[in-house]
């Protein structure tokens, strides 16, 4: 649905929300708690060899389903690998996931809704026609198919997430150009000459965006769920690379006897996302509350 | 006397029977096997209850044509008999509706008499139905069709006789005639409506099916009119009804039969076994299947084309730390390319466990560092675990491989085309006797053109020995025989067996004489319940 | 009576995307690798019998007649056959379209009563310290594997407080409303946060706006104005993303499903793919299809329905 926009006060908070970057002093709390999660979510996975000196991938079969204790701070898991060590490399599958599988799709899904809004017409009843069938095809059977055809992996995924995950972007992005299409200062711009293209991106774009951006940080969040969804079906990431999904979905069949292998992943999927959460609202409030119904 | 020494006489007299007329080579004989006459129920029998079995496989059709997903197949055998039926512990054979056969000397013609039987709506088991349902069975539609190749005619002499002529002697054929595509069938009543058959059967099994709902669960009611008698000298089954539930989720159906909700439950996680095995109230079944885990390997692509590489991953991998880490103890290291069925020779060497010899037999095939790719059937977790460890103890000797987790569907479709290399799965049998699956597995050259079961595995020695003892009705030949065709596919490295994996189930301890036979499913009629 | 005409047109408009659909899914199906019959059959049957059971359903033909094939018989309402189950596509998905849909309406019932009253109470407390537990215990759920979250349930409620079933989904209205507790309480657990993030900030602006300090004005009590006046305008936008998120959901029950062992069109749709169920496959794709629209509908006319100024269309 569209969502209402002022024009001039939107031009004012851009130039403001540039100012506010600038001096952190400014955020919002939960902003600076979140930036602050995500910080060290990274830096674990930066310097995740540092952390430990376990081999995340070489397991020892003479020491699996071992309980928490010194040498193993979360135990070890089916195949002997040390569990805390193995959810610090999971990091990095994770955030890489997260990321590629949420801004890729905003980029062109945005761009697409911006321009179809823009242009209207046809073009526009042959998007959302398309939109309408991106997201009443099933989700799964798109993944089995890609999958069953390209074999398994993240790159699978990856296909499968960009030939739907653009669509809400590309809503948001349309919805807002429906209305700020009309506004003064677009029409102002164009009265003065300048063609279509450089309206779209040099002025619309930047408004536009920040409804996407909110909204992508819990596209970050579902992404990694979705991969983590797609291990316990046996479709995600392939082993033995680590992915906390993964490793919660293999754990779940110790759960009973080894609770600590599903255990700490999971919590480290929580955390991550809380990251995100917090970003996300932050942002919204920092940006406009308006911003966070799209959310 | 007691009717239980009444009970045991009769059964070795049955037995006796049997064993005279049929030649002693149907193998019922074999090492595994034990007499019907001991395993007689022996404390007093409760009657009535219901059993509530948790599954992880769902049924798709009752119509015993058609399936072959063991889902589907364990449920049928409840539903209807066989004319000769697996015995007690699945690796012999009784009779089943069939009460006695005659064998003619050249081993062509068999003729069959029928007990005196009804089905669950009433109508008796007459000879029509058999040569239907039998004829059915044989047709090339069915995916079974390929066990009774060899049969000629099949008729119905009169209404309580059936006659079937081979085109030529095959000691198997007994065997054949119990798998579960050769259930009987009330002809009336699937020609009337065949497409329904599947939903409503009508059979002369022990139960019958009162509800069928999908996905969900299947109500299963003691046939009124069944012509097997218990231990009380009443008709068995004891229960009243069976609710057999789809659970696919392993932690569900553990903690419902912990909490109750269930009275037994199969496929118990090898993970959880000691610990259901050390509650209180529940009870641990482990029991012997004609069940193998193995990889299954592509003779046709290099480099597993060269028996040096094969032998080198046999060597390579350490079959004792699979068995620990990922069957937690359960089971024993297979020195065999099939199940342990009748005639499996124990004294077959077993490929130890040694990375030097590995790396000397990999040099050997000149291996020039292709990576394997190992395909594993998606969402299978043990499986899984096997595959890492093999990448993992593979590497130690310098075998490259990847994993490639693949739906069952695309899975099954590279193995058929022979597009793979090694797939980590399992192979059971549905007959007891031995000749089927190890020509399936061994025969290149075999009916049905699978290869070797898409192995590719070609050596005609091998084929010769399957021919001879498929052949001969001696025990002590065949015996023989397949001891020397087992010897010669494990030791060419035709698979990497892991496990002669056993079936796990657990119940209450309220629940009296469940077990899982040979064939894997269970006898549902011989189960009791205490209060 | 323009609710009834809006209807009917969404519903007309659906078709082409429907039929949009089927054509995807059609040739999803060629490119699929794998065929229904070789693994119906487990690998034991000749070549003479996968090829007579394949000429038998029809799989033999071109790809297009197929279509046109299917296409016809739809329009009489046959959905065709279940190759692996051998009963008709329409009876398949009519026994497992109830657990589903249950299951979705009741999971979002739930989400809706834990948000509502979270929502209020937040606005109504912003930025002290129950609000920020709401909010981040909604985060927390959110980010929960929906499988983790239902395994946990399942050890708390069924097994340790022995409270709910742990499988299946019972018998009558009442049994269903027990067994699908669990399940539906994790989907709720899911959605919720959302919900309340959006509710809450739309209350905190319209709580601002003046038509609000003009009741405030007027001495009507607090709560009395968030529910009567700034909830109802609120709820807009929530709705949207309930719609959104539900749509989404109606594919991805399967997971919910097969963790409580529900017999619902999510399994069956995994099984279908698994073993390549043509005719169930297109029969499921079309259901769900249908399903999210009509959800999306919904949401829309909601919007009607909670705010008289709205226009529909």
């Amino acid at each position: 649905m569209t969502v209402a926009a002022d024009n001039t006060s939107d031009v004012e908070r851009v130039l403001r929300r540039h100012s506010a970057l600038r001096s952190i002093r400014r955020w919002p709390i939960n902003l600076r708690i979140g930036t602050v999660i995500l910080a060290i979510i990274v830096l674990l996975a930066v310097f995740a060899p540092v952390l430990t000196p376990h081999n995340p991938i070489v397991g020892n079969f003479q020491a699996t389903l071992l309980p928490p204790s010194w040498a193993h701070p979360m135990g070890t898991d089916e195949l002997g690998r040390d569990v805390w060590t193995r959810t610090l490399y999971a990091a990095r599958t994770d955030l890489q996931l997260g990321l590629i599988m949420t801004y890729v799709p905003l980029a062109y899904g945005l761009m697409l809704g911006v321009i179809v809004g823009f242009l209207g017409g046809w073009f526009d009843r042959l998007l959302m026609r398309l939109v309408d069938i991106a997201i009443a095809f099933p989700f799964l059977v798109l993944i089995i198919v890609i999958v069953a055809i390209l074999g398994p992996g993240i790159k699978s995924m990856y296909i499968a997430v960009f030939c739907v995950g653009w669509t809400m972007y590309c809503r948001l992005g349309r919805a807002d150009m429906l209305v700020i299409r009309e506004q003064e200062y677009l029409l102002a711009a164009r009265a003065l000459g300048f063609g279509s293209w450089r309206i779209i991106f040099r002025h619309a774009l930047p408004n536009l965006l920040a409804a996407s951006l909110v909204f992508s940080m819990a596209d970050v969040v579902l992404n990694i769920l979705l991969a983590s969804s797609l291990s316990f079906l046996g479709m995600g990431v392939q082993p033995p690379t680590p992915e906390w999904g993964a490793i919660v979905a293999e754990g779940r069949n110790f759960m009973l006897q080894a609770w600590w292998i599903s255990t700490l992943p999971g919590i480290a999927i929580i955390v991550t996302g809380l990251g995100f959460s917090l970003v996300g609202v932050g942002l919204a409030s920092m940006l406009g509350r308006r911003y966070v119904q799209t959310l | 006397m007691d009717k239980d020494s009444c009970k045991r006489i009769l059964g070795l007299v049955l037995l006796a029977a049997v064993m005279a007329v049929i030649p002693a080579a149907v193998g019922a004989c074999g090492s595994a096997a034990q007499t019907t006459a001991s395993k007689t129920a022996s404390a007093a029998v409760t009657r009535g209850g219901d059993l509530t079995l948790a599954r992880f496989q769902e049924p798709l059709t009752f119509d015993p044509v058609g399936p072959s997903d063991n889902g589907s197949i364990y449920l049928i055998e409840q539903v209807f008999n066989t004319l000769v039926e697996p015995d007690q512990t699945g690796n012999g054979l009784v009779p089943g509706l069939a009460e006695k056969w005659d064998i003619s000397p050249n081993g062509l013609v068999y003729t069959f008499h029928l007990q005196s039987a009804k089905f669950s709506n009433g109508d008796p088991v007459t000879s029509a139905d058999v040569t239907f349902s039998l004829d059915r069975a044989a047709n090339p539609k069915c995916p079974y069709a390929f066990l009774f190749v060899d049969v000629k005619t099949i008729q119905a002499v009169d209404a309580n006789t059936v006659r079937i002529t081979l085109k030529a002697p095959s000691t198997p054929f007994l065997s054949s005639l119990a798998v579960f595509a050769a259930n009987i069938v009330d002809k009336a009543v699937y020609e009337a409506n065949p497409k329904a058959f599947g939903n409503k059967p009508v059979g002369s099994g022990p139960f019958m099916v009162t509800k069928y709902s999908r996905g969900n669960e299947v109500l299963l009611t003691r046939n009124p009119y069944y012509w097997k008698l218990g231990a009380d000298g009443k008709p068995v089954p004891y229960l009243d009804t069976v609710t057999v539930k789809y659970v696919p989720e392993s932690n569900s159906r553990i903690l419902g039969l912990r909490n109750g909700t269930f009275d037994a439950i199969e496929g118990v996680p090898f993970s959880e076994a000691k610990s259901l095995a050390s509650t209180s109230d529940i009870s641990l079944g482990v029991d012997s299947v004609y069940n193998l885990d193995y990889l299954y390997i592509n003779h046709q692509k290099a480099p597993l084309s060269d028996k040096n590489f094969d032998l080198a991953l046999n060597y390579a991998t350490d079959r004792q730390a699979i068995l620990h880490t990922v069957f937690f103890g359960y089971g024993t290291i297979p020195n065999s390319f099939t199940p342990k069925m009748n005639f499996w020779d124990k004294s077959v060497s077993l490929i130890p466990y040694d990375p030097a010899t590995a790396k000397q037999y990999l040099a050997k095939s000149g291996y020039g560092g292709t990576t394997i790719q190992i395909l594993v059937p998606a969402g299978d977790a043990p499986r899984l675990q096997i595959a890492e460890e093999l990448q993992q103890m593979w590497s130690a000797v310098g075998i490259k491989s990847a994993i490639q987790q693949l739906d069952i569907g695309a899975a099954w479709n590279k193995v058929v085309a022979g597009d793979y290399d090694v797939e980590v799965n399992m192979i059971t049998s549905d007959v007891n006797d031995p000749d089927e699956l190890a020509t399936f597995e061994g025969d290149y050259w075999a009916v049905g053109d699978s290869h070797g079961f898409y192995s590719r595995y070609k050596n005609r020695e091998v084929t010769d020995l399957l021919a001879k003892a498929r052949e001969t009705s001696n025990a002590q030949e065949r015996a023989s025989y397949y001891g020397q065709i087992q010897k010669i596919v494990y030791w060419d490295g035709y698979s990497v067996p892991f496990n002669f994996t056993p079936a796990m189930t657990a119940y209450s301890d309220h629940v009296h004489n469940f077990r899982t036979v040979a064939e894997g499913w269970w006898w549902l009629d011989q189960v009791w319940m205490s209060k | 009576m323009r609710v009834i005409g809006y209807t009917v047109r969404r519903l007309v408009e659906m078709i082409p995307v429907l039929v949009g659909i089927t054509l995807v899914a059609f040739l999803f199906m060629q490119l699929l690798p794998g065929d229904p019959i070789t693994i119906l059959t487990g690998g034991k049957a000749s070549p003479q019998t996968i090829a007579a059971l394949r000429a038998e359903y029809g799989l033999n033909k071109p790809v297009y007649m197929q279509y046109l094939f299917f296409v016809r018989n739809a329009l009489h309402g046959n959905l065709g056959t279940s190759i692996l189950q051998q009963v008709p596509v329409a009876q398949l998905v009519l026994q497992r379209v109830g657990p589903t849909v249950f299951l979705l309406s009741y999971g979002t019932l739930i989400a809706v009563l834990l948000t509502v009253p979270l929502s209020i109470l937040s606005a109504m407390r912003a930025d002290r310290p129950i609000d920020h537990g709401i909010r981040i215990g909604g985060m927390v759920t959110f980010a929960m594997p929906s499988f983790w979250l239902g395994l946990l349930l399942i050890l708390l409620f069924g097994l340790k407080l022995h409270w709910f079933p742990i499988a299946g989904w019972g018998e009558g209205f009442l049994g269903h409303l027990y067994y699908l507790f669990l399940p539906s309480l994790a989907i709720g657990l899911f959605l919720a946060p959302m919900l309340v993030q959006s509710l809450r900030s739309s209350l905190l602006e319209i709580t601002e706006a003046e038509y609000i300090e003009a009741a405030r004005a007027k001495g009507l009590k607090p709560t009395r104005i968030m529910v009567k006046h700034v909830l109802r305008n609120a709820l807009i936008p929530t709705v949207t993303i309930l719609g959104v998120n539900i749509g989404w959901l109606v594919g991805g029950t399967v997971v919910i499903e097969t963790v409580f062992s529900i017999p619902g069109l999510g399994q069956l749709l995994i099984q279908s793919v698994l073993y390549r169920d043509y005719p169930t496959i297109i029969g499921l794709v079309i259901v769900f299809g249908f399903l999210v629209m009509v959800v999306n509908m919904l949401a829309d006319l909601s919007y009607a329905a909670i705010d008289p100024r709205v226009e529909l269309g």
